[in-house]
């Protein structure tokens, strides 16, 4: 039976039409550009005013916001942060006293107005016009925090007002403009992590719980930010704002740097993947396959960011074992050869693996690799669903060889069908068919 | 900066005078220092309290066991609210208490090395006309020539000292030139410095002109620990290199273990050669890469076998053979393919492999660290160190004056330091 192509006719059935898609996915970017397009009619003129009365505090905050946005940092879970953008649209919202300028008595619509200006320039400059929703995101964060400041009242004022007064105390004031800059924060990753979701066809939790170690230094730098800024600068004047943003430059600095080390990981872990390769072991590129492979079956089990990318490295070092033997296995392929023989490659490579630090959760993921499934079934073991993902990923592409036609795509599937339940994990070959789909009907 | 003992060994005996005079420079200036202005106990006390997370988080390793502590800020800052005595008195605390504890020698250095930078602060700061209380200051002229430019000053000065004092601790220790150890912690610690003066700066300002006193601390100490994450994600770059370079030598390991710690041993060694040899930083690490993988070729190494079987075992130690396998010479190049920062290393193997009367330097201190140790270890009857030296130079191993600082590097043990900064 061709499993594919039977399963083909279905593929339409759940296809929705591709505005409908295209709407759920681009539904913030289009309410953004209505809101901004209507605050620019209403509030243009008075934007204008505003920004030759007070150029030196409006002029900066817009060109930081511009500047932020167009050098956005990607991180590992993929989400794009532009924090040195988020940090200026939130000290705007909350600058009282500014030395030199006054008070920055504005409306909300024309703060927000600047600093679109602002984010609208970026994204021109930066040409990150696919990052526009995340601009939006932040507008929004400004609205709520600008808003929040002129309208709830503490002692009969808005806060925004009573934090200025010099009988309050600083502590409280503090304490308040932390509060106000906290849910502007907590508005933006929300809203961005639901854009996020849409795009990446996960749940929002998914996407929280992705990037909650990534961005937690940026919450902890972009959350004083505010505060500190509005305390300080009516002693300092408008050098506030770039004083203030010094800590989210220093995280931003970091966090690149942390971004490119698991880049720069990445292309470590691919290179000495290749060792198999060049010593002759493997068929070229195979270690490769099976990561992609994995990725893609990893995202459609719902595992986390974290989870799929180290079931990429482990798909990456699967056969290091191999170097191990002193001639190679026919085809370099393991699911051909004898169960006692997978265990010990396997159970090589997981040590080799283990003197990479920090690579002993995917050294358990490699040395599992050729744990049947019976296992899990008969003998309550448990085997990690990673370990069950390579497992057919590298038997899948051990019976290909390589060629993604379907004729060979269809006899691979096939073939691992014969294990299933026994060998293989049903709910993981049902991944892979999902995925050989694909693979079969692009290429 | 400080230094921190990786594991206990015996310190020499001058390092132990070294030391020694360093703690009597600490005492000395908190003594001077107590000739000054008073501190204010309760303020002291406040800060110590709350930098108790900013202890908590611990510090850094920025390489060869120096550290960067986020006290830095608190300390420079010190200088100014607390003034000399106090900021003395406040690294004397914050090192002493400190939660990654370095072992008893290497704490004296520290704790009397913090002592000296906080006094040395106070008194820089002053001395160039900054201001105790800026908080009458409004303006940022006023507050650049009375505040930011003193401070500066302050944090060049406790800088300076700082690298002098850990140059001074790494020569006796490790031999490592002074001018080599200063370009290494300039390399790895003068924008982190840079981006620290900043905050202290920011904490001057939420201290006096926001009027936000001690709790000050607590509104940076969000940023600090961001700040923080950035030492760490930095220097996890050389860990990720390092681990990559780690799963190469396994694997290596795994199909010679015979081999089994020869390659850190000779990346040891040269790289302490070469470091004694007054070669760059980047020269160095390269040096270590190439010696990590000086055998990597081993990995290519195939034997002929009935099609299916599965033959394990050792094969001969290939680095001990002369490179007359032409299939296998050269993969270095191929098997380190996509990992740049190896790029000038493999070029280093395969100019030790070639040989030759012109061989480049960095290469002779490979192949001179890998037959040492080879001679001492990897045979059935291991010579003595000054015999296998003797016998370097008899075969023309390398250069004389490599030969020489190799003699050097073995014949010392290795350093006992952990200094923070």
């Amino acid at each position: 039976m061709d499993r594919l192509a039977g399963q083909q006719s279905h593929w339409g059935d759940v296809v929705k039409p591709q505005w409908q898609s295209r709407a759920r996915k681009w539904w913030l970017e289009g309410f953004g550009s209505v809101v901004v397009v209507a605050v620019a009619l209403t509030s243009g003129a008075a934007a204008l005013d505003a920004v030759r009365t007070h150029p030196r505090a409006l002029v900066p905050a817009m060109l930081f916001a511009a500047f932020g946005q167009a050098r956005p940092v990607r991180l590992p879970s993929r989400r794009v942060l532009a924090p040195v953008a988020t940090a200026s649209a939130l000290t705007l919202a909350s600058l009282g006293a500014v030395h030199g300028e006054g008070p920055l008595d504005l409306p909300v619509a024309v703060i927000a107005l600047v600093i679109a200006v602002g984010l609208g320039v970026g994204l021109l400059f930066g040409r990150r016009t696919r990052y526009v929703g995340g601009a939006f995101a932040r507008l929004v964060a400004l609205l709520t925090v600008a808003t929040l400041a002129r309208s709830m009242p503490i002692e009969g004022r808005s806060i925004w007002q009573w934090q200025q007064d010099p009988s309050v105390a600083r502590w409280a004031a503090a304490l308040a403009l932390l509060l106000l800059s906290a849910a502007g924060l907590a508005v933006e990753r929300l809203l961005s992590a639901v854009v996020q979701a849409r795009r990446r066809h996960v749940r929002i939790a998914v996407v929280l719980r992705d990037e909650r170690v990534e961005a937690l230094p940026f919450t902890a730098a972009l959350v004083a930010t505010p505060p500190i800024a509005t305390l300080i600068a009516p002693a300092t004047g408008v050098l506030a704002i770039p004083l203030a943003l010094t800590p989210v430059v220093l995280t931003l600095v970091a966090v690149r740097r942390y971004a490119a080390v698991q880049v720069t990981f990445l292309q470590m872990v691919r290179a000495v993947s290749r060792l198999t390769d060049t010593a002759g072991f493997t068929p070229a590129a195979h270690a490769r396959r099976t990561a992609a492979l994995v990725m893609d079956m990893g995202h459609r089990l719902g595992l986390s960011q974290r989870e799929v990318r180290q079931v990429e490295y482990a798909a990456l070092l699967h056969d290091v074992g191999q170097v191990t033997l002193r001639a190679p296995l026919p085809g370099g392929a393991t699911v051909l050869s004898a169960p006692v023989d997978q265990e010990r490659i396997a159970r090589r490579g997981a040590r080799i693996v283990r003197h990479g630090t920090g690579l002993e959760p995917v050294a358990d993921l490699i040395e599992a690799q050729s744990r049947p499934h019976r296992a899990v079934i008969e003998h309550e073991e448990s085997v990690p669903i990673g370990s069950r993902i390579l497992k057919v990923a590298n038997a899948f592409d051990d019976y290909t060889q390589g060629r993604r036609d379907r004729a060979a795509v269809t006899s691979a599937v096939e073939r691992i069908h014969l294990g299933l339940g026994y060998e293989y994990d049903p709910a993981v070959v049902k991944a892979l068919e999902d995925v050989a789909r694909r693979i079969v009907t692009t290429d | 900066m400080s230094a921190s003992a990786p594991e206990p060994e015996p310190v020499p005996r001058r390092a132990r005078v070294y030391i020694l005079v360093v703690a009597g420079l600490a005492a000395a200036s908190l003594i001077g220092a107590s000739r000054g202005p008073g501190v204010a106990w309760a303020t002291l006390l406040w800060i110590v309290v709350l930098s108790i997370p900013l202890w908590w988080v611990g510090h850094a390793e920025v390489g060869n066991h120096v550290t960067l502590s986020l006290t830095s800020v608190i300390l420079l800052a010190a200088a100014v609210i607390l003034g000399p005595l106090g900021a003395g008195l406040l690294g004397l605390v914050l090192t002493g208490i400190e939660r990654n504890r370095s072992p008893g020698w290497a704490r004296l250095f520290n704790v009397s090395m913090s002592a000296t930078l906080g006094v040395a602060g106070g008194v820089v700061y002053a001395a160039v006309g900054g201001r105790r209380d800026p908080s009458d200051l409004v303006g940022a002229a006023p507050l650049l020539g009375f505040v930011v430019v003193p401070l500066i000053v302050a944090a060049v000065a406790q800088g300076v000292i700082n690298a002098s004092l850990i140059a001074g601790i790494m020569r006796i220790t490790q031999g490592v030139p002074p001018r080599l150890t200063a370009a290494r912690l300039w390399s790895t610690t003068g924008v982190v410095y840079a981006g620290y003066g900043l905050l202290a700066f920011l904490l001057l300002l939420l201290w006096f002109s926001a009027d936000l006193g001690p709790l000050s601390v607590l509104l940076l100490l969000p940023p600090l620990l961001g700040a923080h994450w950035a030492n760490i994600q930095g220097m996890a770059q050389s860990a990720a290199w390092e681990r990559s370079v780690d799963l190469l030598v396994a694997a290596l390991e795994a199909k010679a273990p015979e081999l089994a710690g020869h390659s850190a041993r000779v990346a040891e060694l040269s790289a302490r050669t070469a470091e004694h040899l007054g070669l760059g930083v980047t020269e160095v690490a390269d040096v270590r890469w190439a010696a990590m993988l000086h055998d990597v070729e081993v990995l290519a190494h195939r034997e002929p076998a009935a099609a299916g079987e599965l033959l394990d075992g050792v094969p001969a130690a290939l680095c001990l053979r002369p490179p007359d396998d032409h299939a296998t010479v050269g993969t270095a190049s191929r098997l380190v393919e996509g990992m740049t920062f190896l790029t000038s290393a493999a070029e280093i193997v395969h100019e030790a492999r070639e040989g030759g009367p012109t061989m480049p330097i960095a290469a002779q201190i490979v192949v001179a660290a890998a037959t040492l140790d080879q001679r001492l270890n990897l045979t059935e009857q291991p010579g003595r160190l000054d015999v296998v030296l003797q016998t370097l130079r008899r075969d023309d191993v390398a250069s004389p004056e490599v030969l020489d600082a190799l003699t050097w590097t073995a014949s010392r043990d290795s350093s006992p330091t952990g200094v923070t900064s």
